[in-house]
């Protein structure tokens, strides 16, 4: 017993009056065959070469929440799209995104930045940030700050 | 300044600016105490979602944003082994006056170099723009100050070698 010392255990997080509940965001539960479709399609357009679709896709229902494996596989093949893109064309490729898909833009690449691989292009990562900045100020970053929806 | 360090601090500048959004939060778990939020994490409500900028492996910076408090982590670059002890013995030196620098944590967070914590207070009393430069400016110097020292160093080691290897001749 001499091994836990029972006067640092802070009984008060067992509190069932002061638990956070989390909102209840509705999310399904995905699974590798569900996010299939979305990481073919952006394969296909990194070998075309196509940015704006790849990064279409790749915005266009991400796996919030899902599990590790899951997410991963997600963010291996849309850093694919983002890395192989060229940075001179980025300005207008995020020209043409929407306000929201500039949002999830900011959201995959700041999940992108905390992966091994993703450090090792973030150079380009970065490249995309700061042209979302450019485009249209802070407002995805401080709109990141705050979203329950995380990669 | 080189090439890809621009884009790396033009990043963490707008995230800082981002960040630093502060307001007075007493806790809510105690009553007449107020804690930086970020640093206690008892409270989930009001933590939001932490930032991580890499420009490489190497060399990244953490932005752990809450309420009333800001905590940013930085990684400085060390590329070998005299990087590191140069890097150990400097941040060391600062954080044990962290006393002067206000802004300074006095633990660095568990795999970065040194930490900063900004708190509401902070930010009352100083200009938020200027905190967000001091931050990129010491990020600027410390890459510059570092490597310096790594020169000075091995041109003592190559004198030392040799005023000590000459009198063998």
């Amino acid at each position: 017993m001499d091994e836990y010392d029972w006067r640092s255990i802070d009984v008060d997080q067992y509190d069932p009056e002061k638990q956070f509940v989390p909102d209840d965001l509705g999310l399904p539960k995905y699974t590798l065959e569900d996010i299939q479709p979305s990481i073919q399609l952006m394969r296909q357009c990194t070998a075309s070469g196509d940015t704006i679709q790849g990064i279409k896709a790749a915005v266009q229902s991400p796996p919030y929440g899902a599990a590790n494996e899951v997410k991963s596989a997600y963010l291996q093949a849309a850093l694919d799209v983002l890395s192989t893109s060229k940075q001179s064309t980025a300005s207008s490729v995020i020209s043409k995104l929407s306000q929201d898909e500039q949002d999830v833009l900011v959201k995959l690449v700041f999940a992108l930045m905390d992966t091994k691989a993703g450090q090792k292009v973030g150079g380009s990562l970065l490249g995309w940030l700061n042209k979302v900045v450019e485009a249209s100020g802070e407002g995805s970053l401080v709109r990141y700050l705050s979203d329950p929806y995380k990669l | 300044m080189s090439q890809s360090l621009k884009p790396y601090l033009t990043a963490v500048r707008h995230s800082l600016n981002v960040a630093l959004c502060l307001q007075d939060f007493p806790s809510q778990v105690v009553e007449r105490h107020n804690y930086p939020e970020i640093e206690s994490k008892k409270t989930a409500e009001v933590l939001l979602n932490p930032m991580k900028i890499s420009r490489n492996e190497k060399e990244y910076v953490l932005i752990e944003p809450s309420i009333n408090s800001v905590r940013v982590s930085i990684k400085i670059k060390q590329s070998d082994e005299i990087e590191n002890i140069l890097v150990d013995k400097f941040t060391r030196f600062l954080t044990k006056r962290a006393d002067n620098f206000f802004i300074l944590r006095r633990v660095p967070v568990d795999g970065y170099d040194i930490s900063f914590l900004v708190t509401n207070y902070h930010n009352e009393s100083m200009l938020k723009n200027k905190l967000v430069d001091f931050v990129i400016e010491f990020m600027e110097d410390v890459d510059k100050e570092i490597s310096e020292m790594k020169l000075f160093l091995n041109a003592r080691a190559r004198y030392v070698a040799e005023v000590y290897l000459n009198t063998f001749d």
